[in-house]
């Protein structure tokens, strides 16, 4: 739905061309997930559908079917790459094996993501996004002490899987670039939150340096401040890691008298003994100015806060908007349509927006008949018997 | 050992705090030559901190350094220094990728950017990774990785709905999410360069890197005006779906049941309590309608029992469950275990300890942590002498002068 969909937008984005696979009639489960302009359902019609889709062609097949193992095998021998994201006892039933497909195509990159991995004792387990993140351990970075740990909003493990699985596509890519093979890349939700996000935390927890988490607005261990407070209009994020910050945070607050307190010069003790009567000093002065005159202050000063901004103060931010973040594009169903854009802008390569997200099957004859050579007959046939 | 697959592929690393590090702690991971240039002048952050043996501050003892600089070499080089600039285009030029997460001017300042490293390596490529990106009207906006899931809403979404105070998104989405966009950038430009012989410059902005990951609240802000609001563990039509709490101190386990057969496998793993049977959990509709009852249920079930002993019960049924783990608990879980989540490095100043791993398994070229990650300075020899071919003296006269520093 999400994390495969993602890893190959993010190929498509920079050119490579995708042909998305669906189930014919029902189709990816994001084109039912939404949200929809004035929230009616209408699979042509998905914001997340549309999001992550752009940039690729459909097609439909449903390769447990008799023609649908030939057809198949065409797609598979005329690919790079292949992504999946079918649990792996469901891959294997539809076909999708490396050991077999790499006899069809010996140069092919296979990138399969699961909740928990190919491997291990829990490779057939059911998983969820959520139960990927309370294995990977980010849960318990997330809530409130004495309450429930929280999953990650906005289905972020999927989003972070698909960035994980895209690097080591482009990892196995370049290694085939320079003399190499095709080879399986098996990768866990699970795991891409165990490691790159959560993984520094078990050397900090074994010797001794920070054992618990999900403290609240404040953020255990390291140098004062860490946290998040309210000020006049809204809450601010403040993380200083370094004196010369912090001496500028002094300076931008007007060179306050506690600043100069003997107890307030080792930042590592400052937190660990005195964060709440440091929160009062500077919840105060925060309480009196509004999150845009702030901002302004902050960034005058360099000092390394930020406003906690909604969703809206993303999507109009003024900044974002002069570096082109967003991105616009005309939909048959959906119209036009600003989606978030580029993560990255390339000095000589392109990042650009081609084409919207495929309607259901849209682009079935120009890949059956155009890259897989049938006729328009015989396309008709695998429509009537449900292959396409 | 088996070659890695990178060792062609030399990288010149200015990478510091952690999401710059982590670019080429990948690429070193698969075998590429990473040069780290570090300097006394302004220590990286992340080798300040606490000590963990002793009390005076020592570099070699962060553990967010030693597992994002793994397997790289480091070298000493003031580069406000012309001399330590000179060094630093020598490096450039026998450099694939040149690596930087500071703010926009500061290598402009020393005459280090893309426009003065092309010009001595017409083929390198070239990737910044700070929080705004090179240019906009907040291009020197300063900030950590918390700061980009602020700025793109995580924490107005992330906190708790039923709290009693705002917590925000703690946790650091920013570094590690933006670094492996980096990476991808970075491969992206490479595998251009083999076919072209282009190299290229890459302006990354954490900030857009996260922001890219807000599909469904972005959506629906643009199609409906909507904003969104926090959500805490209820799923648009998952019920149940939560963390629930069990046996022990701080021990959690999260369900989530999605079809009609997940929730009868549910139920009869259960034993089939009267309470499942009530109309108003009958269906998906229902249960999701009436999900503060039905969690209520669940957690009084689980309460009594270890969060493993929940998960087995109910994945025996085909129901997913897993426990929430801590680090310790994530140090023990066998499946991490024989997933190599976490792997044994040998450090010269803190003696074993388990770095993370890689989590792809690539089962051709899987890669390795090659080695421990640097002591200050300990590749000068090696990459000014060998690789420059620096002399002994020139060398101890541009250490003594505090340019190899």
């Amino acid at each position: 739905m999400v994390s495969a969909a993602y890893a190959t937008k993010l190929l498509a984005d920079l050119g490579a061309e995708v042909i998305k696979v669906e189930r014919p009639g029902f189709g990816d489960a994001s084109r039912h997930y939404g949200p929809f302009p004035g929230d009616e359902p209408d699979p042509e019609n998905s914001g997340l559908f549309l999001y992550l889709n752009m940039n690729k062609l459909g097609i439909t097949l449903d390769p447990c079917s008799d023609g649908g193992k030939g057809i198949l095998k065409g797609l598979v021998s005329s690919a790079d790459i292949l992504v999946q994201n079918y649990a792996p006892p469901v891959a294997g039933e539809m076909g999708l094996c490396y050991p077999d497909l790499q006899e069809t195509n010996p140069d092919l990159i296979m990138l399969s993501l699961s909740p928990y991995g190919g491997t291990g004792p829990y490779r057939d387990y059911k998983g969820y996004e959520i139960n990927a993140a309370s294995l990977g351990g980010v849960v318990m970075h997330l809530g409130l002490p004495e309450r429930s740990p929280l999953n990650p909003p906005q289905m972020l493990g999927h989003y972070q899987v698909a960035v994980t699985g895209a690097m080591a596509v482009m990892i196995a890519l370049v290694t085939r670039d320079l003399g190499g093979t095709g080879q399986h890349i098996d990768l866990a939700e699970a795991d891409s939150w165990a490691t790159f996000h959560a993984g520094v935390g078990i050397v900090q927890w074994l010797f001794g340096l920070r054992t618990t988490i999900r403290h609240g607005r404040r953020v255990r261990g390291g140098p004062y401040p860490n946290t998040i407070l309210p000020c006049k209009d809204g809450e601010i994020r403040m993380q200083a890691m370094t004196k010369r910050e912090w001496n500028r945070i002094l300076e931008m607050m007007g060179d306050p008298e506690w600043g100069r307190d003997a107890r307030f010069q080792d930042r590592l003790k400052m937190h660990e003994l005195y964060a709440d009567e440091l929160d009062g000093y500077i919840g105060a002065w925060l309480k009196e100015r509004t999150k845009g005159e702030l901002s302004q202050l902050f960034y005058e000063y360099g000092v390394p806060f930020t406003p906690v901004n909604t969703i809206a103060d993303f999507v109009n931010d003024p900044h974002l908007a002069a570096r082109e973040f967003f991105v616009e594009m005309e939909h048959q169903r959906a119209g036009m349509m600003k989606y978030p854009g580029k993560p990255y802008q390339f000095s000589e390569t392109p990042w650009e927006v081609r084409r919207p997200a495929p309607l259901l099957g849209e682009h079935n004859a120009d890949v059956y008949c155009g890259l897989l050579g049938y006729d328009s007959r015989q396309l008709v046939k695998l429509r009537q018997s449900a292959v396409i | 050992m088996q070659p890695l697959p990178f060792e062609r592929i030399r990288v010149l690393d200015f990478g510091w705090v952690w999401a710059g590090a982590v670019l080429g702690h990948v690429l070193a991971d698969m075998g590429a030559e990473v040069i780290k240039v570090e300097s006394r002048r302004r220590l990286d952050p992340a080798r300040q901190g606490r000590p963990i043996i002793g009390d005076t501050p020592d570099p070699e003892q962060n553990p967010l350094y030693h597992n994002v600089n793994r397997g790289k070499m480091c070298v000493t080089v003031d580069i406000s220094h012309a001399e330590g600039r000179r060094v630093v285009e020598q490096l450039a030029s026998i450099s694939d990728i040149v690596v930087e997460n500071m703010s926009p001017h500061a290598l402009a300042a020393a005459g280090l950017d893309y426009q003065n490293l092309r010009r001595v390596n017409p083929q390198v490529i070239m990737v910044s990774c700070p929080l705004a990106g090179q240019y906009g009207p907040r291009n020197e906006l300063r900030g950590y990785g918390n700061a980009a899931g602020a700025l793109v809403g995580l924490d107005s979404i992330g906190a708790d709905p039923d709290g009693d105070e705002f917590c925000g998104f703690n946790h650091v989405q920013g570094d590690p999410s933006s670094s492996q966009y980096g990476v991808i950038a970075a491969l992206a430009a490479f595998h251009h360069r083999l076919r072209t012989g282009e190299g290229q410059y890459i302006d990354l902005s954490m900030w857009e890197a996260v922001g890219t990951m807000m599909g469904v609240a972005t959506m629906d802000y643009v199609m409906n005006g909507r904003i969104a609001a926090p959500q805490g563990n209820r799923h648009a039509f998952m019920a149940p779906h939560g963390i629930y709490p069990c046996q022990g101190d701080d021990m959690w386990v999260s369900i989530a049941v999605s079809t009609q057969e997940e929730w009868e496998a549910f139920r009869s793993a259960l034993d089939s309590p009267s309470w499942a049977w009530e109309e108003r959990f009958s269906d998906g509709y229902q249960r999701a309608l009436h999900r503060r009852e039905l969690d209520h249920h669940v957690a009084q079930w689980t309460s009594g029992m270890d969060a493993y002993e929940v998960m087995e019960t109910l994945q025996r049924a085909g129901v997913a469950a897993m426990p929430c783990l801590n680090q310790e608990g994530r140090y023990f879980n066998p499946h991490l275990q024989a997933r190599a989540a976490y792997v044994d490095v040998e450090h010269p100043v803190l003696g074993t300890e388990p770095l993370y791993g890689i989590p792809y398994k690539l089962s051709g070229t899987p890669g390795r942590i090659r080695r421990h990650a640097p002591i200050m300075g300990e590749h000068n020899d090696y990459v000014f002498g060998e690789l420059l071919g620096l002399s002994a003296e020139d060398s101890r006269y541009l250490t003594e002068q505090k340019v190899l520093y």
